[in-house]
């Protein structure tokens, strides 16, 4: 009789055990997902690509030869490794650079770029900007 | 009597499942504490704050940025010079935080500016470290 009790006993402390585990690795998984992720700040990127574009817009005059990397003080090599912009004049394909569709698989993926949309209305056009952004923080051996 | 002999006896019981739920607790309580002063959790959290202040600013900004934590975490990680901490590459736009001796975390800022004069000031009693830079025009 007592051995079986004690055989229950040890029972009971593996599926205590076992419940820790489980526990634990839940809070593994959670800690090491939130501090790894980059979504909200692929998000803010995007957003403030997409102010720094508007405000230019607005400060400059805009015509249709315009060089966006000159007249907005971007780097042109920085944006095209690891960003996108699709600039619309009334519904009209005005600048691309970037597939914009890449947008949609951005928070499944993070191969894919996070995106901002805003609008600008100036001199009776509607320009719709929307910028993406895929960067990721590089670790780098030194 | 007899009744204390059965309360002795259930603590005695469970007694293996307080102690398995101390360590468990401890070992969470770490974990979590590692996780959250972690360099590599620190370095990408200043080189991000960086380049979103870079990506902001306008030339002739000055920034200046407390990095008392950065400070803290290179010298327990026994990183040889606070110089090292914060690096600029204007070639490239881009920018490193070393909060470990061997890894640094490094991002590009869109902003097509250089970054010149950087200068730290250390002051222990204070506990405000500050990194302080000039956002300048690009140079061609």
């Amino acid at each position: 009789m007592k051995n079986k009790a004690q055989a229950g006993n040890i029972t009971m402390i593996v599926v205590f055990v076992a419940i820790l585990m489980i526990i634990a690795s839940g809070i593994v998984i959670g800690i090491s997902a939130f501090f790894s992720s980059e979504d909200a700040f692929r998000k803010t990127d995007a957003e403030v690509l997409n102010t720094k574009i508007k405000n230019c817009f607005i400060e400059n005059s805009v015509s249709e030869k315009l060089d966006i990397y000159e007249l907005c003080s971007l780097n042109e090599e920085v944006i095209k490794r690891n960003y996108i912009i699709e600039i619309k004049q009334n519904g009209e394909a005005f600048y691309n650079y970037g597939d914009t569709e890449k947008c949609l698989l951005g928070d499944e993926n993070q191969a894919f770029p996070i995106c901002s949309t805003s609008t600008l209305k100036k001199d009776e056009k509607t320009f719709t900007i929307t910028t993406g952004s895929n960067q990721l923080s590089k670790i780098e051996q030194k | 009597m007899n009744k204390k002999a059965g309360t002795g006896e259930t603590l005695k019981d469970n007694l293996i499942y307080l102690i398995l739920l101390v360590i468990f607790f401890i070992i969470m309580f770490f974990f979590v504490l590692s996780k959250a002063n972690s360099a590599s959790l620190w370095s990408d959290y200043y080189a991000k704050e960086l380049t979103k202040v870079i990506n902001n600013a306008k030339p002739n900004d000055e920034v200046t940025l407390n990095f008392h934590k950065a400070t803290e975490i290179a010298q327990k990680n026994s990183v040889p010079s606070i110089s090292e901490i914060f690096t600029f590459d204007n070639s490239q736009n881009k920018l490193c935080v070393k909060l470990s001796p061997s890894r640094q975390t490094c991002r590009f800022y869109f902003n097509n500016v250089d970054i010149t004069s950087p200068e730290i000031r250390i002051d222990i009693s204070s506990e405000k470290n500050l990194l302080s830079f000039q956002i300048k025009e690009k140079t061609k």
